[in-house]
């Protein structure tokens, strides 16, 4: 019980240890160091904001989530075209394979 | 906290000398408190500064310029505690590829500090790093800045309900480091 009120006690000092503390004072030259930095910093121009937007988690994940699902719609919708493909492909050869025929060669 | 009193200014036509004259004790003492390291503090003071200055035209006045340049100050703080996050992982990445040297907290002691109350808000402080950013913030900004919780709530953009219940979470938290501290003296 002592040890606690002790605690406590310990703990309000620390806790009010700012009270009645002034604020702190920045260095002097502040004022020429803030012109300096405004003259010689240039604003952010187009890729800073674009790697700025891009450099942001949600939107990172968002992106990412779309080049997956991108992938995964790419993946699973190829199968059908190959599929579709390779019918073309037999139609080509079936409908051309007798034009090799009409081409003369004129070389003796 | 003495808190400096602004002077009256004209809005619509404000220097960078006279904005930097009114707000800079309230803008370096709260970086200050928050990320506990006077250069850097510095550096978050002087961006602060810039983007007060380039926005100024475009200040909408929806909210008081102190409360606006209070938001400016804690988002730079906060950019500032990411960028140092990111170094140290970079620095754990590093270590784990050989570079043995390790980075130890520096104890901070606050200029505006009663010398007779110098040892305990050193511990204060010290447990205050230890508190997640967002509670350690609205510490600062009541304990420190001496700002009441409607004030606080405008500052972060949320309700007065959520900043009395982090508040309370921040002392119980507060409790529990000081706790931890006291057991090891």
């Amino acid at each position: 019980m002592k040890n606690s009120d002790e605690f406590e006690l310990w703990a309000d000092g620390i806790y009010n240890s700012m009270n009645q503390a002034h604020r702190a004072i920045p260095s002097p030259f502040l004022l020429t160091r803030v012109l300096q930095s405004n003259a010689t910093k240039k604003k952010d121009g187009g890729w800073e904001m674009i790697s700025y937007w891009l450099t942001k988690p949600l939107v990172a994940f968002t992106i990412l989530f779309f080049v997956v699902l991108l992938n995964v719609v790419l993946i699973t919708g190829t199968g059908n075209m190959q599929f579709k493909r390779s019918d073309n492909a037999n139609d080509y050869f079936t409908t051309s394979i007798t034009s090799i025929y009409d081409v003369d060669n004129i070389t003796p | 906290m003495n808190d400096k009193k602004i002077a009256p200014h004209d809005p619509e036509n404000l220097s960078l000398e006279k904005m930097i004259d009114n707000w800079k004790d309230m803008v370096f003492n709260t970086a200050l408190s928050i990320v506990q390291q006077t250069q850097d503090a510095e550096d978050i003071t002087q961006e602060v500064f810039i983007q007060v200055y380039r926005q100024w035209e475009t200040f909408r006045k929806e909210s008081a310029v102190k409360t606006w340049i209070y938001r400016i100050t804690v988002n730079k703080c906060l950019d500032h505690q990411q960028k140092k996050k990111r170094q140290k992982n970079g620095g754990l990445l590093k270590r784990f590829f050989g570079d043995h040297t390790t980075e130890e907290p520096v104890e901070f002691e606050h200029p505006g500090v009663l010398s007779e109350r110098k040892e305990q808000s050193q511990l204060l402080f010290k447990a205050l790093q230890k508190l997640p950013e967002s509670q350690r913030i609205i510490f600062v900004l009541h304990k420190i800045e001496g700002l009441n919780q409607g004030e606080i709530a405008d500052i972060l953009g949320i309700s007065r309900m959520a900043v009395e219940s982090k508040m309370k979470r921040a002392k119980n938290n507060l409790t529990e480091k000081l706790k931890m501290m006291y057991e090891k003296f």
